[in-house]
């Protein structure tokens, strides 16, 4: 582990970061209460690397790979070792709201929005199991997955650019929608079935919409997968604008255009690694006012995937090209919340009701957070006291869908001293097991966690009664 | 009032803390950067009443974890993996770095946020919304495949 501390030590900011966010951050406290947007449509064009010329098949893409940057993440010199033995100082439990999110990309089942202020909810996940039916659309090719020779194309080098795509934030209160098999066709053009292209045979498809608090459409995604997970793709589509950039190996390098073409910004992976996609290929580029980001990836080798791209870039950077975002309008905006409360107000909450109804004396109230979305995601209520340094800290939890009680909760009449000294947590730090403890309740189909430290086990179990 | 001297010094005061935290969720210098960008852009959004440098540091951290997850659920970056290979390192931090980007993201958070920040299990578990057992069981799981790197470290 001392490699890893050593190595992790020296991993800084690259050169100029800090100045870029400060840009960044100082230019979002002009315009706070808008949504971020990084690139317009200008700037966003001035960003594009390749220029790709689209109007007949003979034309070809250079697909630059990707580079690591030698200087990104190196630090110039390296900091003192931070050993085991000498672990960072000692640090106050942070005063954390926790994340309301029950599922891991272990599962892969979406889960609620992270804390404190709600971002995308992704999208059904390119595991094993394709989308859910109701939403998916599968495509069929009519030419039975025989080579085509209309996107048999030559390689054309194109000249780079100066810049790189950069990243965009998610505006405040974003929420996410899945999209109906309809909204797909649509989006993608329109029509009972998704245009037909090389390698798209028996990929299901399906997408999520995102819209900012004010329920102004922020970005679409499209995602699909063959049934046997080696083949997949997602076409990022963004109103105006690029969508959200923050994908390997964008180019740091140079722009070119190339005469009455579209500007398209394109870059490629290679992998020979296991278990990793052998080709992954990228494509951003304006489909007149709509930004898009496409991203496809194959296990088996790197023609499905470049040819993939290559569609979606002659179809919908050319001239003609009919992505359409005109149909997708929000319905309803969720209603958000994300607070600091006084101990009266968190007492005052639905979720007060489960707060300890005595504190021992020498403990203070340190402070409170609600983050709440509107019935479907769960409410999370935290509050903490401390006594010099030991920490007393509450966690109220209502999650709907996922709630239910696992081998280790207590009940509520469960919870007696020699039932916590027996079956209670001990917390670990570095340093080893200390004092403190923690313990689950399960009540009212809710999770009630207490983080206890500077309690006995009675005065554990009597923050329980009610 | 917040002065854009007092944003500066806390930008200075926690972006290398972010940075690392979101490297070592994300295994990627782009991504990591914008990880933090995007915490720092909340923290202008909400202003949160911090009391002091740990709260700040812990409302930062939390905020750029739950950033990194969102970015990690999301379906085109789900079937990525880090490629430490593409990071600077020795070569005897190679295999170290290529051992703890093979655990599962959640797992190598909970390792991070345990061995090199030096966080309680308590608190990584407030940090990342899950129960304390969840983290020790992450961690548990965690120290099973890194046995090597863990040879002679008290657990």
């Amino acid at each position: 582990m001392n490699r890893y501390r050593n190595w992790m030590n020296r991993m800084t900011p690259p050169p100029g970061f800090h100045r870029r966010l400060m840009d960044r951050l100082e230019s979002a406290g002009r315009t706070r209460r808008r949504p971020a947007r990084v690139l317009g449509t200008a700037a966003a064009a001035a960003c594009l690397t390749l220029a790709v010329v689209l109007l007949a098949a003979q034309g070809g893409i250079f697909w630059p790979e990707r580079q690591p940057d030698p200087t990104a993440g190196v630090a110039r010199t390296p900091e003192p070792v931070v050993s085991r033995q000498t672990p960072p100082p000692s640090q106050p439990p942070p005063a954390v709201l926790p994340d309301p999110d029950g599922a891991g990309e272990e599962t892969g089942e979406p889960g609620p929005d992270a804390a404190p202020t709600p971002s995308p909810t992704p999208a059904p996940t390119p595991q094993a199991t394709p989308a859910p039916a109701p939403n998916a659309v599968t495509v069929t090719d009519p030419f039975e997955g025989r080579p085509h020779g209309d996107l048999m194309l030559e390689g054309h080098d194109f000249p780079l650019s100066t810049d790189g795509i950069q990243g965009r934030s998610h505006p405040e209160g974003t929420f996410s929608e899945p999209m109906t098999g309809e909204e797909i066709l649509q989006v993608l053009g329109g029509g009972d079935a998704p245009p037909w292209s090389l390698y798209w045979s028996d990929f299901t498809l399906w997408g999520t919409v995102w819209y900012g608090g004010d329920g102004s459409l922020w970005e679409v995604e499209i995602s699909g997968q063959t049934e046997d997970v080696n083949e997949w793709f997602h076409l990022r589509l963004a109103p105006g604008t690029l969508p959200m950039a923050s994908l390997p190996g964008v180019p740091a390098q140079p722009a070119g255009s190339g005469g009455n073409s579209t500007p398209v910004t394109a870059w490629s992976a290679q992998s020979s690694r296991p278990n990793t996609p052998k080709g992954m290929y990228y494509a951003a580029f304006l489909s007149g006012d709509i930004g898009v980001l496409f991203s496809s990836a194959s296990m088996t080798g790197q023609e499905s995937a470049r040819l993939r791209a290559e569609y979606v870039i002659r179809e919908y950077a050319g001239p003609g090209a009919k992505l359409s975002l005109d149909h997708l309008q929000c319905s309803r905006i969720p209603d958000w919340r994300d607070e600091t409360l006084t101990l009266e107000q968190a007492k005052a909450e639905a979720l007060g009701a489960y707060l300890p109804q005595t504190i021992p004396e020498r403990y203070t109230f340190e402070m409170a957070q609600i983050l709440a979305k509107d019935g479907t995601k769960g409410e999370h209520m935290v509050v903490r006291w401390k006594n010099g340094e030991d920490l007393l800290m509450v966690v109220v939890q209502r999650l709907p869908d996922s709630v239910r009680r696992d081998g280790d909760d207590f009940l509520p009449e469960e919870v007696t001293p020699e039932a916590l000294e027996k079956h209670a947590l001990p917390s670990t730090s570095i340093h080893g097991p200390d004092a403190s403890y923690s313990f689950r309740v399960y009540r009212d189909g809710l999770y009630v966690d207490y983080y206890v430290g500077g309690l006995t086990y009675e005065e554990a179990a009597a923050l329980v009664k009610r | 009032m917040e002065t854009a001297e007092d944003l500066e010094g806390l930008v200075l005061a926690h972006e290398t803390t972010l940075y690392r935290a979101a490297l070592a969720l994300l295994g990627d210098v782009h991504e990591a950067e914008d990880a933090v960008q995007d915490a720092f852009l909340k923290y202008l959004e909400k202003r949160p009443a911090l009391a002091g440098e740990d709260h700040a540091r812990a409302w930062l951290l939390r905020v750029t974890i739950n950033g990194c997850k969102s970015r990690l659920r999301a379906p085109w970056r789900r079937r990525r993996v880090p490629m430490p290979d593409l990071l600077p390192a020795a070569p005897e931090e190679r295999e170290a770095l290529e051992e703890i980007y093979a655990l599962p993201p959640r797992d190598r958070a909970a390792v991070h946020l345990f061995y090199y920040e030096g966080y309680k299990t308590a608190e990584i578990a407030a940090m990342t919304g899950e129960a304390e057992g969840t983290v020790r069981a992450r961690l548990s799981r965690a120290r099973k495949k890194l046995r090597k790197l863990l040879e002679g470290e008290e657990l």
